[in-house]
């Protein structure tokens, strides 16, 4: 396939990012585009929505491990 | 790309830059570049059984499928960061082709450029600061002053507690007011971020400020350095420090129509 990128193991311990953390970037930001998607931007809105409301109510075994100056 | 997979995108990154290796995508698909005029999106071919338009919103309301699939896709992402300079999208940005992230490109090329150029040997880094919660005085504490009568107590009781709390929250604020004019000055840019997603490590402490910074790799020591030093100075406050990250806050884009 042109344009592959070479396969690899991953090389950063992204399974040690705290979640809470992980999903308030991946969700909440990064950028945004409209256009021929296959899903609305408000339903995406929507999950960040219920998952602000989820994260508030602590639900600690939802969350990883936490390694402190860790973001991978 | 096939009716049957549909196009997942990870980050934009610079065409014709040498890429590092990257680890396979959310699904386990191989990580591929898609590019259009001097710009190239990272994304995979997933089968629309994962993120059609019908399974995606029930799955991003799967916990499982969403840690699962936010922890591949910040894999790519952060892998691609760390070797070159890099635009992360948000989660579940999915066309039905590839000719849908071209013209995505073509049509948001130049804040592309400018996002690229923003993060350009940069790294975010994500700064909280936690109080500790302020203990009520009880009514067995002794008050100041005079024996009294039990009116009298109430109400220097109550006068206590406001001067505490309003004392606590001033102490606070100029923390607050330190921290940041320390920072400030090492960062490229700083944000505050909503008072959410609280470290749930951090039982007890309640979450007075939620920073995100942009720095520059040549001040990052010393932004690491400095953090270090400001999480002793303030009593009853804990500074927690996440990162490198890749730029996540740093990207926010107006995409033309």
């Amino acid at each position: 396939m042109p344009g592959q990128l070479p396969a690899t193991r991953p090389v950063l311990p992204a399974d040690r990012v705290s979640l809470v953390d992980l999903l308030d970037r991946v969700l909440a930001r990064g950028v945004v585009v409209s256009g021929e998607l296959t899903l609305t931007i408000a339903d995406i809105d929507l999950v960040h929505l219920s998952l602000r409301a989820l994260l508030s109510s602590v639900r600690p075994d939802l969350f990883g491990p936490d390694p402190g100056a860790d973001g991978g | 790309m096939t009716e049957q997979h549909a196009t997942w995108v990870y980050a934009v990154v610079p065409a014709f830059a040498p890429v590092p290796a990257v680890p396979s995508g959310i699904a386990g698909e191989p990580v591929r570049l898609v590019e259009h005029g001097g710009i190239a999106a990272a994304v995979g071919s997933v089968d629309r059984a994962e993120v059609g338009e019908e399974q995606l919103p029930r799955h991003l309301r799967d916990p499982q499928w969403l840690e699962r699939t936010a922890r591949r896709h910040h894999r790519v992402v952060s892998t691609l960061a760390h070797g070159l300079p890099t635009v992360p999208f948000r989660l579940a940005t999915v066309y039905h082709q590839d000719g849908g992230v071209r013209q995505m490109l073509a049509r948001t090329r130049q804040p592309l450029l400018t996002a690229l150029d923003t993060v350009t040997s940069r790294a975010e880094w994500g700064v909280q600061v936690y109080a500790s919660t302020v203990r009520q005085p009880s009514p067995a504490d002794p008050v100041a002053g005079e024996p009294a009568g039990p009116g009298t107590t109430y109400l220097l009781r109550q006068r206590a507690q406001r001067d505490q709390r309003e004392q606590e929250r001033r102490r606070i604020g100029e923390a607050v007011r330190q921290i940041e004019a320390a920072l400030d000055r090492l960062a490229v840019a700083g944000s505050a971020q909503p008072l959410t997603g609280a470290d749930p490590s951090s039982a007890g402490g309640s979450l007075v400020l939620n920073l995100s910074y942009l720095v520059d790799d040549r001040t990052r020591d010393e932004f690491v350095a400095a953090t270090q030093r400001l999480a002793g100075r303030f009593a009853g406050l804990r500074l927690r420090v996440t990162g490198p990250w890749p730029a996540y806050s740093f990207v926010q884009i107006e995409a033309a129509p």
